[in-house]
């Protein structure tokens, strides 16, 4: 459910007060020692806001709401401090840029990367204001553009690709209370009997990332009828007859023909099969054991062969994002004075009557005897 | 202190002793679970302001909720303890006739809480929603002995488990030295398949037992004072002159009759209110009741918090 968001107005002056809060339990020994028990961690923002002017009539239509009617039905429409809404802060509304010269903007636009322990990253949408403690955003205002180590990643769930949650996640070892971008895989997982081309990835069940190579030349090797590899040139050669590789490299024949390998009795003959076309080969219908410890994997009954480049740590930090962001607040008090310091009627023809005129102040220069201020407070997420 | 165990399972208490130790101001929370985890209208509710996922149990929810307090005593005094939720999205289902889509409101006008166990545990974050590391400890169990549903809350009523040691209990209640219900709630000794029987000869007195094993060995030697800190009862059956009469053993061991034939002796604490009769009065006996950790089979708490220490 999307939420209100609080209307922008004209009038707004200074001075405004902006209060971060927190509640903590204190217990203090006679002797001056004491244990302070934090309650939260993020704090309750509050903001004491004064309207020095609210027009109260309208700007040649008679379909504009006025300003003051706007406020005063907005407050109406969440039940003075009841329902939650969205509030810019004129001040603090964004987080970025990600980039500066190109580089991540750590650490005023990075977002912490972690790891749930299961092969999963997470990042926490988060701002700071020092670049020391972070803030859990709950609510964004329009797109967020992320980067991984300064190349802009995509949102979906496909590899380095993230989608975002929330608000309000938890994972072994953290807990967040506002959105959290849940990143992809590193790399694909293994297709059957797919075409890959020389140096994709995958990531096998084991969470290593597996790049794809074509079968190279063996030296001194028996090699079977029907035995394929792709040659320095880029041609699939193919054993048309039986032997053993002999202990140099061949000059292969690229042009459709055979080239001998080895000697005596035991040579083998490889045949060009033309261009692998940058491919390495076509995995199996079956998902092969792969190899974890840094060798390789055949795959298939082709040249597809897979190396082990490690275990997959996660996308390539730093993060960094650039978005508007809201806070979420309500009302702090049930009741709201609007106070009205000048009857000045239509600037473009009277209103209708019954239907207000003049200038209206919440808490301005002008107010005599109104209590003044509108107060936001921070709204938690709904729980459960 | 209390033990602490990690979201891995492991014994965290030194870890998190350590913690306590080098903060004065530590991160610690309530996860609060109403009913059996196993439970799908099972309730997960912290007062952290973030989820926070404890892998011995699950992912407990920010919730708007109190609780009272209890006091640490040694005994039989059940505690009493309410806790206090206001449901907030979960309260927005309408009526249903059914429990999984139906609102804790409506659930528990329904007294569907009603005996529905309560845990509640104290985790220690050493960074703010961190209850992997450290983990929690169990700080108060009990059962849910009424859910009163008021304005815009819940108010679960609660006692301690320990709560069912305090009933009265009819006289065939399974108990150690309860000879009148006939039951034999006995400590076996090391490797018997079955509980020890004797069966008395002379020169047996009232303070003073000499017998023979009957079973599970005939004539079976017990090791000296095994039964020491034990209890022996005495058995129905023709004749019996002593049934029900029990008495706490002091020592026990071998005696050796003019023969040369070894059986076995037993000196007791509370005198019989007579000798027992050779030849058919029979007894059963028991070893002392595992107490300590250290002792085998124990199965019980491993020991209880020193009050000034537990957290």
């Amino acid at each position: 459910m999307s939420l209100p968001v609080f209307p922008t107005l004209p009038g707004l002056t200074y001075t405004s007060l902006k209060a971060p809060a927190f509640k903590t339990l204190d217990e203090e020994g006679s002797n001056g020692y004491e244990v302070r028990l934090p309650q939260y961690t993020n704090p309750i923002w509050s903001w004491t806001l004064l309207f020095d002017f609210l027009h109260d009539f309208f700007w040649g239509s008679f379909t504009a709401v006025s300003e003051l009617r706007t406020l005063m039905g907005f407050f109406t429409d969440q039940f003075g401090k009841a329902a939650a809404f969205l509030y810019t802060d004129p001040d603090d509304n964004y987080v970025g840029p990600a980039l500066v010269a190109g580089t991540p903007n750590a650490p005023l636009a990075q977002l912490a990367l972690v790891s749930d322990g299961a092969g999963n990253y997470y990042s926490p949408v988060q701002r700071t204001l020092d670049g020391v403690g972070y803030e859990d955003v709950t609510d964004l205002n329009g797109a967020i553009a992320v980067y991984l180590n300064g190349t802009l990643a995509a949102a979906g769930s496909g590899a380095n690709e993230y989608t975002l949650e929330g608000p309000g996640l938890a994972i072994p070892g953290y807990s967040w209370l506002g959105m959290v971008l849940k990143w992809g895989p590193g790399a694909p997982s293994w297709a059957a009997t797919h075409a890959y081309v020389v140096n994709a990835e995958i990531i096998d069940p084991a969470g290593h990332i597996q790049k794809a190579t074509g079968a190279a030349w063996p030296a001194l090797t028996p090699v079977a009828l029907g035995y394929e590899i792709i040659d320095p040139a880029g041609h699939i050669q193919k054993i048309t007859t039986a032997g053993t590789t002999g202990a140099s490299i061949p000059t292969f024949n690229d042009t459709g023909g055979t080239t001998n390998d080895g000697t005596g009795g035991t040579m083998a003959v490889w045949t060009d099969q033309g261009s692998a076309g940058g491919s390495a080969g076509t995995s199996g219908s079956a998902i092969p054991a792969f190899n974890d410890t840094g060798g390789a994997t055949p795959d298939g009954t082709g040249t597809l062969v897979w190396e082990d480049q490690g275990y997959y740590a996660g996308p390539a930090a730093p993060v960094t994002a650039q978005f508007h962001f809201y806070f979420r607040v309500r009302f702090d008090a049930d009741s709201q004075d609007f106070e009205k310091f000048a009857g000045i009627g239509s600037s473009a023809g009277q209103p209708p009557a019954g239907q207000g005129g003049g200038y209206w102040t919440v808490g301005g220069s002008e107010s005599q005897n109104g209590t003044g201020t509108l107060v936001l407070r921070t709204a938690r997420p709904v729980p459960s | 202190m209390r033990r602490t165990i990690g979201g891995n399972g492991s014994d965290t208490t030194l870890a998190t002793q350590a913690y306590l130790n080098s903060t004065s101001d530590p991160i610690i929370r309530d996860l609060i679970l109403i009913g059996p985890p196993e439970n799908p209208n099972a309730l997960y509710l912290t007062n952290h302001e973030a989820p926070v996922l404890y892998r011995p149990y699950g992912l407990f929810q920010p919730a708007v909720m109190s609780r009272g307090g209890v006091e640490a005593k040694v005994g039989l005094d059940a505690q009493a303890l309410a806790v206090t939720w206001s449901p907030g999205a979960s309260a927005q289902a309408s009526k249903t006739a059914s429990t999984s889509t139906a609102s804790p409101y409506q659930l528990a006008a329904q007294h569907f809480y009603d005996n529905w166990p309560l845990l509640i545990l104290r985790a220690f974050m050493p960074t703010p929603g961190d209850a992997d590391t450290l983990g929690c400890a169990e700080w108060f169990g009990g059962r849910i002995q009424n859910c009163k549903v008021a304005r815009n809350k819940l108010i679960f009523n609660t006692k301690s488990y320990i709560d069912v040691l305090k009933q009265k209990v009819p006289s065939t209640m399974v108990e150690v030295t309860n000879t009148l219900a006939s039951t034999a709630a006995v400590t076996l000794p090391a490797g018997d398949p079955s509980i020890p029987v004797f069966s008395c000869i002379r020169p047996s007195s009232a303070t003073y037992i000499v017998a023979d094993c009957v079973s599970p060995s005939a004539g079976k030697i017990y090791s000296g004072d095994l039964f020491a800190g034990g209890y022996m009862v005495f058995l129905s059956g023709p004749g019996a002159t002593l049934a029900g009469a029990w008495s706490a053993i002091g020592q026990n061991g071998a005696w050796t009759d003019g023969d040369g034939n070894t059986h076995s002796e037993f000196v007791i604490y509370s005198p019989l209110p007579w000798p027992p009769t050779p030849g058919v009065d029979t007894f059963y006996v028991s070893t002392t009741a595992p107490i300590n950790v250290g002792d085998e089979d124990y199965y019980g708490f491993p020991f209880v918090p020193n009050p000034t220490q537990a957290v």
